[in-house]
């Protein structure tokens, strides 16, 4: 099943590839750093059994652009907590995403995604494979762009005994170009959820990001 | 019988030739024989000489210099003869001849000059002067006709094209002396003339309004010209950017606001459906809603977008800068213009006795 859907995004990014029009405004080279707060909320259901975690991450992302192509790249860390009794664990996630802008509002994605959770010494890392869909629109002024985007995880691995058995997530951002300055505003929100275990264990992964940026038109 | 009419015929051909100038002995050295006669005081050999060179055709066979001092001399000889009312008629021919020829003070004794004063008083006469050959620019030269007048004269100066019809009052109005009267080369309405034959005409009139006589000069005009530069074509429409939103932008601000929002809110329904999900994606999903919808109304139809109206008026200030410059480079090409004008034998009418 996996693999059917692999299949269908390759064929879908082939597709759009060779229908691509020519983007003018994208033609030179473009860079954006930024960095800010992540408040991520954890829900993990593992057997019948839930459990809540939050806690705020702070961390930076980057991206490099120059025609259709982009590379993008992100790195958080921060610690979470239970609602209620339990032990906190510490988060820390990385990915390098390269991205082709098929169309002016569609850009397809693929890269991995790294994510380790420390708890009581013991580290859990998750490398996920992902495959993303985004869309973006200008809202109203060319300065304030919306994008969505949407991500499926083709694969995964983790270094316990765990097993993989499929995720999925979305991606949504407000962004806002100052016009004085190469500044800019991100608010923005992010759901992952990763079946293991056969399905009896699920986790959802929500961020609420806020982030300031230097640069102009190269965000992934 | 035959020795008889070969001496005959010998006589007859010596005196055919001693009336008009030989070949070898021109007008002018006739003229100039006349004059050293005259100064050696021998009035019949100097009176001889000099009606032999008048017999001349004045411009042709003899300059007009040369024509009118054998006049003068030819005068002041009949006067030193004893024949006053020759010299009269002599200094009356050399008025209507030319009148910028008179007898020098110097040279010839107050009796000859005051004839001659008294005759140039009395014989109304006007001499035009125009260069055969005249090349000027439009608004930079003109041809210039000179008017000499024995006495006080009115002076009417036109242009005809080739069929008669008058082109352009050139001067109206009275010469005493001498005058300049000057043609630019335009018609009455100041615009170039075509290429053609065209006629100047002077025509001098006495105080009294009486015309005299008139004098025409055939005329061949030629014009150089460089062509125009054509005007810049009108902008097309299709060069100009909207200057006030259409309904389709502000719609699609709109859905697109809408959607993402939508999304940020509903999608994580569906991607975690049994999980305890925060209120953080209604947040997110509302600001980007609330943008869109923002966004719908600052782009609603018929705001006007200030960037679209700074490109276009810039786009109407290099146009008209492009036309204005096309316009000053018309009008220089126009005005650089080349005449040139030249001008055949003068012919002259008497319309009334002087």
């Amino acid at each position: 099943m996996t693999r059917c859907r692999s299949l269908a995004i390759v064929c879908l990014a082939t597709l759009l590839a060779f229908s691509a029009q020519p983007l003018n405004s994208q033609g030179g080279l473009r860079f954006s750093v930024a960095g800010g707060g992540y408040y991520n909320s954890i829900s993990i259901q593992d057997d019948g059994e839930n459990q809540s975690l939050s806690g705020f991450s702070g961390g930076g992302e980057g991206s490099v652009a120059i025609g259709r192509l982009g590379l993008g790249l992100r790195y958080l860390e921060g610690s979470v907590s239970p609602s209620g009794s339990g032990t906190g664990a510490d988060v820390v996630e990385g990915e390098a995403i390269l991205s082709f802008r098929a169309l002016q509002w569609l850009a397809l994605k693929f890269g991995p995604r790294l994510r380790s959770t420390i708890t009581s010494g013991v580290t859990e890392r998750w490398v996920f494979w992902e495959g993303r869909v985004g869309t973006r629109a200008r809202l109203g002024s060319p300065r304030v762009v919306g994008n969505l985007e949407f991500l499926l995880m083709l694969s995964g691995d983790v270094n316990t005994s765990e097993s993989f058995n499929g995720g999925q997530g979305l991606r949504g951002r407000l962004s806002w170009e100052l016009s004085e300055l190469p500044l800019w505003i991100g608010l923005g929100y992010h759901i992952d959820r990763i079946k293991s275990r056969g399905g009896l264990r699920t986790e959802a992964t929500e961020q609420l990001v806020l982030l300031i940026g230097i640069g102009r038109g190269a965000r992934y | 019988m035959t020795s008889l009419r070969a001496l005959l015929l010998l006589v007859a051909f010596a005196t055919a030739t001693d009336l008009l100038p030989t070949s070898a002995q021109s007008a002018s050295d006739l003229v100039d024989q006349g004059v050293r006669a005259y100064d050696e005081l021998e009035f019949e050999a100097a009176a001889a000489s000099l009606r032999r060179a008048l017999r001349s055709d004045p411009g042709e066979d003899i300059s007009i210099a040369a024509y009118g001092r054998a006049l003068i001399y030819l005068g002041a000889t009949e006067y030193y003869r004893g024949n006053p009312d020759s010299t009269e008629a002599l200094f009356r021919r050399l008025v209507l001849f030319d009148t910028r020829q008179r007898p020098d003070p110097l040279v010839f004794e107050p009796g000859v000059t005051d004839i001659f004063e008294a005759v140039r008083r009395d014989t109304k006469s006007l001499t035009v002067v125009v260069p055969p050959r005249s090349d000027f620019r439009i608004e930079e030269g003109t041809l210039p006709v000179t008017l000499y007048a024995s006495s006080f004269l009115g002076t009417l100066v036109e242009v005809f094209d080739g069929d008669s019809n008058l082109v352009r009052m050139v001067y109206d109005g009275p010469v005493s002396d001498s005058l300049v009267v000057t043609w630019d080369g335009l018609d009455s309405l100041g615009a170039p003339l075509n290429d053609g034959d065209f006629a100047l005409t002077v025509t001098s009139r006495r105080p009294g309004g009486v015309s005299l006589r008139s004098t025409t000069f055939p005329l061949t005009l030629n014009t150089q010209r460089q062509d125009t530069l054509s005007h810049p074509e009108p902008l097309a429409d299709s060069l100009f950017l909207p200057e006030r939103t259409s309904g389709g932008q502000g719609f699609e601000t709109l859905v697109g606001g809408l959607i993402i929002g939508g999304g940020v809110m509903l999608v994580p329904s569906i991607i975690a459906p049994n999980a305890e999900l925060s209120g953080s994606r209604f947040f997110v999903g509302s600001a980007v809603s609330l943008a869109g919808i923002v966004g719908y109304f600052a782009r609603k139809p018929g705001q006007i977008i200030t960037v679209n109206v700074d490109a276009n008026r810039e786009l109407r200030e290099q146009w008209n800068d492009r036309l204005t410059r096309v316009i000053n480079e018309n009008a220089l090409r126009r005005s650089s213009v080349r005449i040139v004008i030249e001008a055949g034998p003068a012919e002259i009418v008497e319309l009334r006795q002087p």
